[in-house]
């Protein structure tokens, strides 16, 4: 019997993020009461960054994309920058988290499954085969679930970890279904020798496989609430503690598109013809359904949450293109959108502690006047989901739709643009109101006079700002990081 | 000396963005302190770079930098890129010299008025978008800094939000601007379709290979449309006099000393293109004679002295273009030179006037301030001298230089001699009409009532010694270049835009000598018309009613385009819009408001829904999956 | 062809038939007042009446300790299949054991220091 070589070094982000998730843990109970906030979101904070600068050495010291640990992991550009772009999530949705009113009990745990949920996320998007697959995303969904119940004083807090939790089980299941299902037909776990079972064996018209297949998608499709199957997002999204939003909606998001992006690349190039339509038709329908649903929102967290379902179509088309040119542009995309959401739904926390109540397009009137930083970075992220130039997300817009027109699927390109005029209308609605409506108009009182302004908070949200101009006018390096990331995957 | 001209570029802007940041934590005054600080530096970077630049080869002044590259697609590349050489460094030198002591001056003019911050923060920002223009590498850069120093100018023109006129005088020149940008937009997809890149270098290296006259030509004309529109060059010029609505120092800086003469850079700097249309550069040549000897009528009859000015303004960069347009570059560049001098002097002269009389414009409320205004009248008749030409002031070289060049062009350039001439005699005539009602005679009841001399306090000293200085160029500023003798400036200029007219002496002396009699003699009849009989216009019955309606061109703007669109709208509106448009609109929001509804129909709320959803969703793909493949 | 499909077959019959006789059963056999009564009314009718909840009550550190007993106990489980086949594995099973152990022993400081561990 011989025991597999572990790869210590592409491990290694995935590690820092463990041992920072045990320390919080312990520190929740050895560190004194007083201590215990500063301890835990440092040594998170930390966690972050050593997973972020271990992600980093690892996209330099990869030139070339090899299997590790027995063939259970890629080690690859690829997964190395989304890991850079994870592990900056992570490490501002610490900042956001900081002044949130989490109970004093439940603080270290709070740190300790978002480094956890963090170490899930960076191991997930190296995965490279059906069990790692699995693996990872019921890690990182596991501390996603109590994240989201853990205000348990709060009723609204309780039902999103219970919606997310089932509808979120039933969601695993059927991943787990899809896998096992092309395990069965194949015989093989790793993806690419599932893409060499299916092209030796011709079972491209294999029904296991096409069943499994389907399923894996909508697993995948679940995880990065595309519609049809995107149900949960908007009821998870508002009941969620915000901060706890912020992450979901960037690295949730970001893990499941990337990990989609891989399979599909890697096991699946056999069933091209069917899986980029089936794609391209789900990023059509999540489009439609994020737009048209968020028209008619006045809950800042639920219109959001509708956007960003339509992002994940935006995602998608990237992904339907199935070419180089998808890749460089998924993996840019991400950029400003993860620092746009992050920023967005930190906006949205702000309002909150200072109302003690939900955000809704009415009581934002007039936050733009009163908090001039926030309002200055809430229109750039504004502007960013809309896709309007001097932001990073005009740029990515403008990739997706080029790897769409590059594949020949101009209509996936109209079908984007006419997504993007409609969600202008709503966009815009929330510039609108932080500006338009004067104060007086408010009709809330803050709660208990006006907090104080959280230094961190602030200062992450200025940093989701400069990450999301800055992505467009570092194009340039950014693209071609991009591009040699995407380089390694077998378009 | 490539840091040293991004310094020059970023200083103001930097100033600009610290005020807009600091808000109310930077004192009033301070927010002036610091943007003129910050234009001064600009100045000392640029003059470093004219020392590093006089110092090397002539052939190798000429030094491109690219701070960051924004994209690049094959040899198209978008990133901000400058380029220093002698053009542009000249202008550099113009525009932080000249805005430096116009922002100094600012500190006392705009003492004391309501959100002087803005107000700094937008000349910051504007003079960092007009050295932008000026500093730029390549065609894109241009047009951006083109497009930013318009927006400037409808902020700045705008200042005073509470003011009707001004507000619409800000739309005015932001839409005829407008047009001007979107032909040089245009004019660039030409470019870039033709020869693939809108680097200087590269564009002038390729532009053999332009296919086709027609092509050459849209390019030119493009080019000439953005220029004609910023220099206010007829038939875009009705936007300069309105204009004069913003504070006195924004007409100095903006639109008499540098924006306005951005058209002529334009030129200039684009000079293989236009040489290559030779067509469209004389049609340059001729926009400006007829934009001088236009400008120079209307501003016989104008009252409101910053506008008489303005048209003065309109009329020497008519000269500037007609220099230009025939190919006689570093004389164009000379006379942009000093009229940068002796126009903001007489602008800023004005502004003191009109502090001195409670904000009143009116010249023929004016008079007899020669006495009260000793010094101002001296700036005023130093400014009025070299405007029309007499020696030994700088305006004398600089378009005495202009006229002789056009002398040598052929007959088409004779006849645009003879309209400069004409124009020589105007000049003189509406600038000592303006001089003699302002200062000449008694003063008058509205004066006597109304003037309160100028504390020699703080703000008035900083507008003093500002005008001084501008004063001393104004006198000295010409003598760097005296036809016929030396004209380091011209050969300065030389490697970028090599001029194709060189007049002879005999061409030389004969231009002056005519020039300086007409401006004489232009003089004399303003005495006699308006000093030793106080006319306050001249008796020309039906042509002066004609010119007081600034020969009908905003009537015939009425009549051309406002007119019909209007019309076409109304009637738009009522069987397009209405039926269609709005219609279609209406029934959109409402199919989205009822789409949307149906939406959160879906959205129960109940886990079984969602389950449902998610069930039914996967199953479909695999059925759907299964059929196609089965 | 066909034999792709015919677990999916024989899957989709057992999933329909299991269901739906539990659904007929009750329909033939149990025997229903005519009018709705309060019991009709309940999802599923068992024919036993729901009744009124127990009113025994149990402390929830019945349930803690069940679930830190299941916890323990599949620990206890990874052990005894690795202790079998430790020889030939080696140093790396040992490492990937203490490892394991090591997670545990993280938990387990947090749960005893939680409380969890006192009778409450």
């Amino acid at each position: 019997m011989t025991t597999p070589a572990v790869d210590w070094f592409a491990l290694s982000p995935t590690l820092a993020l463990l041992a920072a998730a045990g320390l919080a843990l312990l520190g929740s109970v050895l560190v004194p009461h007083r201590a215990t906030r500063v301890f835990s979101a440092v040594v998170c904070a930390l966690g972050f960054v050593g997973a972020g600068v271990a992600a980093g050495l690892l996209y330099w010291k990869s030139p070339n994309a090899t299997l590790e640990v027995a063939d259970a992991i890629r080690r690859d550009r690829f997964g190395a920058l989304a890991q850079i772009v994870l592990a900056g999530v992570g490490f501002l949705a610490v900042g956001i988290s900081y002044a949130q009113r989490v109970r004093r009990d439940h603080i270290g745990e709070y740190y300790a499954l978002l480094a956890a949920a963090g170490g899930g996320m960076v191991f997930l998007v190296e995965a490279q085969n059906l069990m790692t697959l699995f693996l990872g995303l019921e890690w990182f969904s596991i501390c996603l679930y109590i994240l989201c119940a853990i205000e348990i004083d709060r009723v609204g807090s309780l039902e999103a970890g219970l919606k997310y939790l089932i509808v979120g089980s039933f969601g695993s299941a059927i991943l787990l279904f899809g896998s096992a299902l092309v395990y069965g037909a194949t015989g093989a776990l790793e993806f690419g020798e599932i893409a060499a079972a299916i092209e030796q064996g011709s079972l491209q018209d294999d029904g296991l496989v096409l069943a499994g297949l389907a399923m894996l998608l909508a697993g995948l499709g679940f995880k990065a609430s595309a519609a049809p199957f995107h149900m949960w997002t908007p009821d998870v999204y508002e009941g969620a503690p915000t901060p706890v939003t912020a992450f979901m909606a960037a690295a949730t998001k970001a893990v499941a598109l990337v990990l989609t992006m891989r399979i599909l690349v890697t096991a699946f190039p056999a069933e091209e013809d069917l899986w980029t339509i089936a794609v391209a038709v789900i990023a059509c329908v999540s489009l439609a359904w994020g737009n048209i649903a968020a028209l008619v929102q006045r809950n800042l967290k639920r219109m959001l949450a509708y956007s960003s379902v339509s992002h994940a179509g935006f995602m998608l088309i990237a992904i339907a293109a199935n070419n180089e040119l998808g890749g460089r542009a998924l993996l840019y995309y991400l950029i400003p959108y993860s620092a746009a959401s992050l920023g967005a739904f930190a906006v949205i926390a702000a309002r909150e502690r200072e109302l003690g109540d939900r955000v809704t397009l009415d009581n934002i009137g007039g936050m733009g006047w009163e908090r001039p930083t926030l309002g200055v970075a809430m229109w750039i992220f504004m502007l960013a989901f809309a896709g309007l130039p001097l932001t990073g997300g005009f740029v990515g817009k403008f990739y997706v739709f080029a790897a769409a027109y590059d594949r020949g699927w101009w209509w996936l390109v109209i079908a984007g643009v006419i997504a993007t005029a409609i969600s202008l209308y709503y966009y815009l609605a929330v510039i609108r109101a932080m500006y338009m409506r004067m104060p007086a108009e408010l009709r809330l009182a803050p709660a208990g006079g006006s907090p104080p302004r959280e230094a961190l908070l602030s200062a992450s949200v200025v940093a989701c700002a400069a990450v999301t101009v800055g992505s467009f006018f570092l194009v340039e390096p950014l693209i071609d990081l991009a591009e040699k990331a995407a380089s390694q995957l077998p378009f | 000396m490539i840091v040293s001209a991004w310094i020059c570029l970023l200083s103001p802007l930097a100033a600009a963005v610290l005020i807009t940041v600091l808000g109310t934590r930077i004192s009033r005054k301070g927010a002036g302190y610091l943007t003129a600080l910050s234009v001064f530096v600009s100045f000392i970077s640029a003059l470093v770079a004219l020392f590093v630049l006089v110092r090397e080869e002539p052939e190798e002044r000429s030094h491109a930098s690219t701070l960051w590259t924004w994209l690049s697609a094959g040899e198209f590349e978008v990133g901000l890129r400058i380029l220093v050489d002698p053009l542009s460094l000249l202008m550099m030198l113009i525009v932080s010299g000249v805005g430096a002591l116009i922002v100094a001056y600012s500190i006392g003019y705009m003492h004391g008025s309501d959100e002087e911050r803005r107000f700094f923060a937008y000349m910051g920002l504007f003079v960092f978008s007009m050295l932008l223009l000026v500093q730029a590498g390549d065609l894109l850069i241009l047009l951006a800094g083109w497009g930013l120093v318009g927006l400037c100018s409808y902020l700045l023109i705008g200042y005073d939000q509470h003011r009707p006129a001004a507000i619409a005088a800000a739309k005015k020149a932001f839409i005829m601007n407008a047009v001007g940008d979107a032909t040089i937009a245009l004019a660039l997809f030409v470019l870039v379709q033709q020869v693939e890149t809108l680097e200087y270098g590269g564009v002038f290296g390729r532009i053999d290979e332009v296919g086709g006259d027609w092509a050459m030509t849209l390019v030119a004309l493009g080019l000439l449309g953005g220029a004609v529109a910023k220099s206010a060059q007829v038939p875009f010029h009705t936007w300069l006099p309105d204009a004069m609505e913003g504070p006195t120092p924004v007409s100095a800086l903006i639109h008499a000393a540098t924006m306005v003469t951005a058209g002529v850079y334009m030129l200039v700097r684009l000079n293989p293109i236009f040489e290559e249309a030779a067509g469209i550069q004389d049609l340059a040549a001729g926009i400006g004679a007829v934009t001088l000897l236009m400008a120079g009528l209307i501003a016989l009859v104008q009252t409101d002295i910053k506008r008489v000015i303005a048209y003065s303004t309109m009329s020497q960069i008519g000269y500037m273009f007609l220099g230009a347009g025939l190919t006689s570059y570093g004389n164009g560049m000379f006379h942009l030179m000093t009229h940068a001098f002796f126009k903001a002097l007489l602008f800023l002269a004005a502004g003191i006037i009109i502090h001195a009389l409670v904000m009143e414009q009116d010249i023929r409320r004016m008079g007899g301030l020669r006495h009260m205004l000793p010094r101002t009248f001296a700036a005023v008749l130093i400014g009025g001298l070299a405007l029309s030409g007499i020696p030994p002031l700088s305006g004398f070289f600089s378009k005495d230089s202009v006229l002789a060049a056009a002398l040598d062009a052929g007959l088409y350039g004779q006849i645009l001699w003879a309209a400069g001439l004409v124009g020589a005699f105007l000049t003189a005539l509406y600038t000592f009409r303006m001089i003699f009602l302002v200062f000449g005679g008694e003063p008058s009841p509205f004066v006597r009532e109304h003037l309160h001399r100028p504390k020699l306090d703080e703000p008035s000293m900083w507008m003093a010694w500002t005008v001084g200085a501008l004063a001393l160029l104004a006198v000295v500023g010409g003598w760097i270049q005296i036809a016929g003798v030396w004209h380091p400036l011209s050969d300065f200029i030389e490697p970028v835009a090599e001029s194709h007219v060189e007049p002879t002496l005999a061409q030389d002396i004969l231009t002056s000598v005519l020039a300086v009699a007409l401006g004489l003699a232009g003089i004399a009849l303003a005495w006699w018309l308006y000093s030793a009989r106080r006319r306050a216009v001249p008796r020309l019955a039906q042509g002066e009613r004609v010119l007081e309606r600034k020969l009908f061109w905003d009537e015939a703007y009425d009549l051309a385009f406002y007119r019909p669109a209007t019309w076409i709208a109304a009637y738009a509106y009522r069987f397009v819009e209405q039926p269609l448009i709005a219609g279609s609109i209406k029934g959109l929001t409402a199919g989205a408001r009822l789409l949307s509804g149906r939406t959160t129909d879906v959205q129960t709320g109940l886990l079984r829904t969602y389950v449902l959803a998610l069930g039914s969703g996967a199953a479909l793909l695999a059925l759907v999956f299964l059929a196609v493949r089965g | 062809m066909l034999d792709n499909w015919l677990p999916f077959l024989i899957y989709g019959a057992l999933a329909l038939a299991i269901p739906l006789s539990m659904l007929g059963m009750s329909f033939a056999f149990a025997t229903r007042p005519s009018h709705r009564t309060k019991t009709r009314t309940i999802p599923f009718e068992s024919g036993v009446s729901q009744g009124p909840p127990r009113l025994q009550r149990f402390t929830i550190s019945f349930y803690l300790t069940a679930l830190l007993f299941i916890v323990f106990d599949i620990e206890i489980v990874f052990l005894y299949p690795l202790a079998v086949v430790l020889e030939p594995l080696g140093w790396f099973a040992f490492w990937e054991l203490t490892f394991f152990l090591g997670i545990l022993g993280v938990a387990y400081v947090y749960i005893w220091r939680k409380g969890a561990l006192e009778w409450r």
